[in-house]
């Protein structure tokens, strides 16, 4: 339950520091390093509370990542929850197809089984909501290729999964007025998850669990490539904002200096924590 | 195959005055009758397997170690699992895989699933069992490159493999090409497509498809005209179609020395084939959706066209849809594993009464009678009452014949003069077989 508490601690911390925050009497033990630039008056993101409440909902099999990964957020906006479902999937097939490429099959399966196993299934009734096809096989039919260790069926099972993602994320992206704010969103919920698995990465100063590791590498090299996509539009809104974006991804990014783990880590889970809520409170500026 | 000799044929036209129905083109809305296709569609329950070579469980677990043992190819480095990868239901996920020579395959990798009841094999049908269908990928230079005398004495001077080879074939106790291939093809026969949620409405679960995927088995059976070709339990007629793919390979057309079935292929099974995309024997189409699209929009018009092709279906974006969904019941949910069926002897039309005739119709892609006696001298007339382009083919004993393109309203004679049996077949519609029983004259007729 740890790691939803967490965010639950996030989300308190970092309204605590803005003016509006009154609710000094929840106050947990803070993360350390936690600052709201002035003039962030509300940052008081939905989503947060829905992390709060996730800690109740938590479906079984919190231990592994069973309900971590598809189970939190069920309190998300359709559209927001599929797309952050779409950026998890597609940061799982990043640091997968990394380990295909380096000839690590064996490591990367896990990267291609977990998108059916722990996030599909809970995107299933935003994809029918949004009248998205199911793509579950494409998934299985991914992983497949992997298990057989055959490159050039990978190739062509990937681009399948791949076009049905864009297809899904299309979708989404119709339905959504402020689409920039919308992906910075999506952004923001993906990162929040690849804190969580950071966390469960990290154990006494070292990388303890190396999948969990690369799941929040392929997450946050996923987000950088999302918010990339956006990067025009962001600048012409707010280019200080756009700016300390592009700052705190890079930030992010410089967790993860290889697939494997480095001996010692680059941040520990509060660094890494306080990285995400810093991109956090620029997010507010693209309302 | 050779190029078969016509001498003691006349083919004429039979002047039957026949209307023409092409294309399934029935009138009129056609009312699902949902036991009359559970009833086509129910799953046998044993898997058949020939008289010459029973499916035994050593000789399967031996046709299985072959099945990926790259001692048979010619470098040692390609086993037939190369391209027939477990993991992907027996293919390769690409449209052609590369040959050794660097350039793609002719055609793709076919998944292979439910080859015992296969009636030919290869796309274009060119190898008449299973077990002569093996010595093709081990002797193709592109494929493995081999030779299979070389391959024999490699196993033969393997103990552990002479072992499991007489453990196999108590009969016989020796590695040998003949027990080579069948070894194979045993394990190929164990290779069946297990029950999916299809199957599960054909034993009368109604709930077990939703409603999208029951409107597409209707269009499957109705309006998209998909089940004169894909039909039975594994979705195929076993026949050859022109199906209106672009692209240059002239398949059966080849084979059987016959322009009328240029560009014409094997139907493919439809079972499990969620797991086994890209598709075509060119492995040009990449989803189902892609394939409906084909039969809706992009058919290449040419003569060769099988009859049995709706032209011109409408079909809204969402019939597609629906189709789709109905092919995705024919697949598990999950990557398949065989299932495993009690196998059994099995003779083709063995089961046929044999009548005394001289005339055979062809309606329905069916001979009528199936099975005749004839005394010898006389002549048999075979008549195309049907709607389609058929090709009639006796193979020895000591007779060879092939009626050429035999278009519908044709007739062809074929005069027997020698006592014995013998089996015409149609080389577009192997399933359609002819038993012929020709007597000796008795006494009394030899001398008129
Ligand atoms: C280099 C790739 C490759 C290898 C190795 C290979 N195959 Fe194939 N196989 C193919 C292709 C391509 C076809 C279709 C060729 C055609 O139809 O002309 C095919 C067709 C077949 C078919 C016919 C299926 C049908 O539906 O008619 C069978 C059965 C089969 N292979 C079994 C085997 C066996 C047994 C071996 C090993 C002895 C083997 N293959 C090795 C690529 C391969
Ligand atoms: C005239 C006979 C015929 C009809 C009618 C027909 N098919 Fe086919 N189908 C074939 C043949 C033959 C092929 C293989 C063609 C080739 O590769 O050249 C094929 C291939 C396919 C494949 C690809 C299978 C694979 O493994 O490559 C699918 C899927 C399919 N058909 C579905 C359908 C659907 C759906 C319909 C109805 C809209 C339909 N077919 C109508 C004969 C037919």
């Amino acid at each position: 339950m740890k790691r939803r508490k967490i965010w639950a601690n996030l989300g308190t911390a970092v309204l605590m520091t803005t003016p509006a925050a009154t609710q000094a009497g929840m106050l947990p033990a803070q993360p350390a390093g936690i600052e709201a630039p002035a003039g962030q008056g509300t940052i008081h993101l939905a989503q947060h509370q829905g992390h709060g409440k996730a800690v109740k909902a938590a479906p079984d099999g919190e231990g592994g990542e069973g309900g971590g990964e598809g189970g939190g957020g069920a309190q998300l906006p359709a559209g927001l929850h599929l797309a952050r479902g779409i950026e998890m999937i597609r940061g799982h097939l990043i640091v997968g197809g990394e380990l295909v490429e380096a000839g690590r099959w064996a490591d990367a399966l896990p990267h291609f089984l977990h998108p059916e196993e722990e996030i599909y299934g809970s995107l299933r009734d935003d994809l029918k909501a949004f009248g998205i096809g199911p793509f579950q096989t494409a998934l299985k039919s991914l992983s497949q290729t992997v298990k057989a260790k055959n490159k050039e069926a990978y190739a062509r099972a990937r681009a399948t999964v791949e076009e049905r993602l864009a297809a899904a994320e299309s979708a989404v992206l119709a339905k959504e007025e402020n689409k920039s704010y919308f992906v910075l969103e999506a952004a923001l919920e993906t990162l929040q998850q690849a804190a969580d698995e950071y966390e469960e990465a990290v154990e006494k100063g070292r990388i303890a669990n190396v999948v969990e590791y690369q799941d929040a590498r392929g997450f946050v090299f996923e987000i950088d490539r999302l918010v990339g996509t956006v990067a025009d539009a962001l600048a012409a809104k707010n280019a200080d904002a756009a700016k300390a974006i592009r700052a705190g991804l890079d930030d992010l990014k410089a967790t993860f200096p290889a697939v494997t783990p480095p001996q010692k880590p680059a941040k520990d889970a509060s660094q890494f924590l306080a990285s995400v809520a810093k991109f956090e409170l620029q997010v507010g500026n693209f309302r | 195959m050779e190029r078969a000799k016509t001498p003691r044929l006349v083919q004429a036209a039979a002047g039957l005055g026949l209307v023409t129905v092409l294309g399934g083109a029935k009138a009129g809305p056609d009312p699902f009758d949902a036991a009359h296709w559970r009833q086509v569609f129910a799953r046998p329950d044993h898997a058949p397997m020939p008289d010459g070579n029973p499916t035994t469980p050593d000789k399967v677990a031996l046709g299985a170690k072959l099945f990926d043992d790259p001692r048979l190819s010619g470098d040692g480095t390609v086993a037939c699992s190369t391209c027939h990868q477990a993991e992907l239901s027996f293919t390769d996920g690409v449209p052609r895989h590369g040959g050794l020579d660097g350039q793609p395959l002719d055609r793709r990798t076919p998944p292979l699933w439910n080859m015992a009841w296969g009636l030919s094999w290869f796309w274009d049908g060119r190898a008449a069992s299973l077990e002569d269908q093996a010595a093709g990928p081990i002797e193709n230079k592109r494929e493995m490159a081999g030779d299979l005398a070389g391959a024999v004495r490699t196993l033969a001077a393997d103990t552990e493999t002479v072992r499991s080879f007489a453990r196999a074939f108590p009969e016989d106790p020796a590695v040998t090409r003949s027990n080579l291939l069948k070894a194979l093809a045993a394990f190929e026969r164990t290779l069946v497509s297990p029950e999916t949620r299809f199957d599960r409405w054909v034993k009368g679960d109604d709930e077990a498809i939703d409603s999208d995927e029951k409107a597409g088995l209707r269009l499957f059976v109705g309006k998209a005209g998909c089940v004169s070709c894909h039909t039975g339990w594994r979705f195929t007629d076993e026949a050859f179609h022109d199906v209106g793919l672009p692209g240059q390979d002239q398949g059966r057309g080849v084979v059987l020395g016959l322009k009328a079935a240029d560009n014409a292929f094997k139907t493919p099974s439809l079972r499990e084939r969620v797991w086994t995309a890209p598709y075509m024997h060119d492995g040009s189409l990449a989803t189902f959706e892609d394939v409906v699209d084909h039969y809706a929009e992009r058919v290449v018009e040419r003569p060769t066209l099988s009859a049995d092709l709706p032209r011109r279906i409408a079909l809204s974006p969402k019939e597609r849809a629906q189709l789709v969904a109905f092919l995705n019941t024919l697949s598990s949910e999950d990557p398949p594993r065989p299932a495993s069926l009690p196998a059994r002897t099995m003779v083709l039309g063995a089961d046929v009464p044999a009548i005394a005739a001289t005339t055979v119709g062809q309606k329905d892609r069916r001979f009528t009678p199936g099975a005749i006696l004839l005394k010898v001298g006389q002549a048999l007339k075979i008549v195309n009452d049907d709607t389609r382009t058929h090709n009639v083919r006796i193979d020895g004993p000591g007779l060879s014949v092939s009626s050429d393109a035999q278009n519908p309203g044709d007739a062809i004679t074929i005069g027997f003069d020698q006592p014995g049996q013998f089996q015409a077949i149609c080389g577009i519609h192997p399933d359609m077989r002819l038993a012929v029983t020709v007597e000796p004259m008795t006494k009394a007729a030899a001398q008129p």
